[in-house]
């Protein structure tokens, strides 16, 4: 079975140079060549879920992972565009590749 | 579009820069990265990457925070030789027709503020850094 995986940093703590959690999916739909070994992080997880996975449920995981509250981080690729979870990992994967970063979502409003 | 559950229309729950940005990924807007600058950085770290937006021909920068969620939008940045620097601040909350810029300007609506003082060291920040797509810029020009 073909693996592919996603690479998600969590860039808010700047203690840590970062935090890298490694999600696979598994799907023959997806595969691709993957460049070399994986680098060690800091922190490292793995996870296979099924390319349809709801992208909610990989941003749930790993905000759980790393700590921080779900309901208030976002995922987005490493040159800043934001992921709408709304979609499917498989979805996620095509579109945007598998070097990913987690954020606090902020507010914006009061005066 | 989904980022939501269903009870968000019509809350008075916070949105801030990730939202803007999928809402102009979503509406065919122009381009919104984003960059998250951690609590405690500050914004002097960001400030190469403002002025290579802004001589780009970048857009406004939309700005939002945790602990400073005061709305502002940034129109440019100034470096100055030393430490110095400088950003040209927007407070959006303004509605109606100006009569002149310098009325923007004398009541405070817009100005430049040195960085240190314009941000918080105790909030993180996510900054929305629009732009046109060489296809939108085209079609401006025609």
């Amino acid at each position: 079975m073909s693996k592919v995986s996603f690479k998600i940093t969590l860039t808010s703590d700047p203690r840590l140079p970062y935090k890298v959690l490694h999600l696979f999916t598994s799907s023959t739909f997806l595969a691709r060549a993957l460049p070399g070994a994986f680098p060690t992080g800091a922190c490292e997880e793995r996870l296979s879920v099924p390319e349809s996975t709801p992208f909610t449920a990989v941003l749930k995981f790993a905000a759980e992972e790393f700590k921080v509250p779900a309901a208030t981080s976002a995922i987005i690729t490493n040159d800043g565009i934001g992921i709408n979870p709304a979609q499917t990992a498989g979805n996620v994967f095509l579109k945007h590749g598998s070097e990913l970063r987690i954020i606090p979502r902020d507010r914006v409003g009061s005066c | 579009m989904g980022d939501k559950p269903p009870g968000f229309r019509g809350s008075r729950d916070w949105i801030g820069c990730v939202e803007a940005s999928l809402c102009l990924a979503h509406f065919g807007g122009p381009q919104g990265r984003l960059c998250h600058v951690p609590r405690g950085v500050g914004l002097h770290g960001e400030l190469e990457r403002l002025y290579s937006h802004f001589a780009g021909g970048g857009g406004p920068v939309m700005v939002g925070g945790d602990a400073d969620a005061r709305s502002k939008a940034l129109l440019g940045v100034c470096v100055g030789s030393g430490t110095e620097a400088y950003v040209l601040v927007l407070d959006p909350h303004y509605w109606g027709t100006p009569k002149s810029p310098s009325e923007l300007q004398a009541a405070g609506w817009v100005g430049w503020q040195e960085v240190s003082a314009a941000f918080d060291p105790n909030s993180f920040y996510n900054l929305c850094l629009t732009s046109l797509s060489s296809q939108q810029q085209q079609r401006t020009l025609d």
